[in-house]
């Protein structure tokens, strides 16, 4: 597959960071036509990956080609070429939906008659046409980010980077931003997503990058992924009927509640299932999630902050 | 992006920074105009209306100039928080068209001051038919030199809260000390001190065009001087030392 995104040792030391790095001679392709998910905590690095891909920040060495250009050496053919949504990016309060996208796409030197064409488009697919001409002060934040999401798919860039595009909205909104996002990649579009949400890049992204401290943990398929662990599969039991021990044997096992779930390979799930089913405690079984993984890769939670948040921030 | 497409580019800030939101707040325009006419208004009061060439000539000035500290708290603003410049340097609209349908979209808040300052001017003053395109060329070379300033700042600052320290130190250092607002002989034997603010040779160049003050012609050439090298050295840092990709 020929390569949207390809970085080399690409690496990342903000000024001031005590030699900290916010990247660590990432290596990572990411091909055309695919949507890439990047996950990984906070300051995990994704959003600084994001914003040197997308020429807006200078790596401090390392290589990064975005769509066959040099992104340190010839950023305005890059530009030509990209469209981002900032993560925390916020809209005008006192203009409209439709100003937004409109003016985004005059400002991309779009001319007026197809920028018209492409706003109407693209708020209709977002669910936005019935406030188009409200003032965003009387709308909710909710609908305030998908406005953002809806001028830069209306862009029609060859490369979209999405960094947290669907937080803070509700799960029908979500659903919307999905779709659209998967129409644009079905127009041949390259993705490259970061999110929080790991349903979202699971469901989404052809290919995810786990990136855990400036380094590149793991990149492939989630069945790549899930090959990758020792315990691909997964059963969620509800009620009492085992002990820790006894679980223990199985594999991994973590207490939620009077929940437990426990990983295992494939003929620990079928034989605690069945087990399961003859003691009468609700089991559900099936193959690891993307948190699960994400878990049993980094050690952690997704919503755990790492030390080079702070750093981050400050640059 | 051609030239036709960078100025359809710019069009689209004017739009959304300057058009849109004085039709919807037009009390935006009471904090381009206040500090301006406040001066007037003083400057009438204290001189019994003797004295109003130079408030008029100050006020085309220190309006035209705080175009470029209100493009640098708007700029701030859409670095900082709104995200905006991020979204702009990924996009083929390149720094020079942004700053250029910046300052045009500041425009749409300063200028009827600037209009009602000419207009008092021409009504109190009788300047002569070449009057207008000096004022119109100074105000030009301000405005340039103001906003080049100001997006160089913008792209340094690290939250809006600077830019409300910054800002009022600009209008005090290069508005309000100088002779802007005031003959620069008031200062003798120190004008040379006054020379070195381009705003305040910005203001002879209108008081020698409202016929407020009688220039020489080594004066026109000092202050015109001055002033356009100013602007040459501000636009040269705008331009090489601004940071529009982040290091």
């Amino acid at each position: 597959m020929p390569t949207a995104i390809a970085a080399r040792d690409l690496t990342k030391e903000y000024k001031g960071s005590r030699g900290k790095r916010a990247l660590d001679r990432v290596t990572l392709d990411v091909g055309k036509g695919e949507i890439f998910g990047l996950i990984g905590r906070n300051g995990a690095g994704k959003t600084t990956f994001l914003r040197i891909a997308g020429t807006q920040l200078l790596p401090t060495s390392g290589t990064i080609e975005v769509m066959g250009h040099d992104a340190v050496a010839e950023p305005n053919a890059v530009r030509d070429l990209v469209a981002v949504i900032p993560q925390e990016s916020r809209p005008f309060f006192y203009a409209t939906p439709y100003e937004h996208v409109y003016y985004y796409l005059t400002l991309r030197g779009v001319p007026s008659s197809e920028a018209r064409r492409r706003t109407l488009d693209t708020l209709e697919r977002l669910g936005l046409a019935k406030g188009k001409d409200t003032v965003l002060w009387k709308q909710s934040g909710g609908l305030r980010r998908r406005v953002l999401v809806a001028m830069v798919l209306a862009s029609g860039a060859d490369l979209l980077f999405l960094d947290e595009p669907t937080t803070g909205l509700d799960p029908l909104a979500r659903r919307d931003v999905w779709t659209a996002v998967e129409a644009a990649a079905k127009e041949g579009r390259t993705i490259l997503l970061t999110t929080h949400y790991l349903e979202e890049a699971q469901l989404l992204s052809q290919r995810i990058g786990i990136l855990n401290e400036g380094k590149v943990l793991a990149v492939g398929t989630l069945d790549e992924l899930v090959a990758r662990v020792r315990f691909p599969f997964r059963v969620a039991l509800t009620g009492r009927g085992f002990s820790g021990e006894e679980l223990g044997a199985y594999g991994e096992s973590a207490a939620i509640g009077d929940s437990r779930l426990v990983f295992t390979d494939r003929g620990g799930a079928e034989e605690l299932t069945r087990l399961a089913l003859a003691r009468g405690v609700r089991a559900v079984a099936g193959p690891v999630t993307l948190e699960d993984l994400f878990v049993q890769l980094v050690g952690g939670s997704v919503e755990e902050e790492t030390e080079a948040e702070e750093e981050e921030v400050e640059a | 992006m051609s030239l036709r497409t960078q100025l359809r580019a710019s069009w689209g800030l004017i739009a959304l920074n300057g058009i849109i939101p004085v039709k919807r707040m037009p009390l935006y325009l009471v904090n381009t105009l206040a500090a301006p006419f406040s001066f007037l208004f003083f400057i009438y009061v204290l001189s019994g209306g003797k004295e109003i060439g130079f408030g008029v000539a100050g006020g085309l000035v220190l309006t035209t100039f705080s175009i470029g500290t209100s493009l640098q708290a708007d700029m701030t603003h859409f670095r900082v928080d709104l995200k905006l410049q991020d979204m702009v340097v990924a996009s083929p609209m390149r720094a020079s068209t942004y700053v250029f349908g910046m300052a045009l979209s500041e425009l749409a808040f300063a200028m009827p001051g600037i209009l009602a300052f000419v207009v008092v001017g021409y009504a109190t003053r009788s300047p002569g038919v070449f009057a207008l395109p000096i004022i119109v060329a100074t105000l030009l070379l301000v405005w340039a030199l103001g906003s080049s300033l100001g997006f160089f700042l913008a792209t340094y600052l690290r939250d809006i809260r600077e830019t409300f320290a910054i800002a009022p130190l600009l209008s005090l250092v290069l508005s309000v000390l100088p002779p802007v607002y005031y003959p620069i002989s008031s200062i003798a034997p120190y004008e040379w001190l006054g020379y070195l603010a381009p705003t305040a040779d910005a203001s002879q160049l209108i008081q020698g065009a409202l016929g407020i003050t009688e220039l020489s012609a080594l004066d026109w050439v000092r202050a015109a001087g001055v002033l356009i090298g100013f602007t040459a050295a501000f636009m040269l840092l705008a331009m090489f030392k601004a940071q529009w990709r982040e290091r």
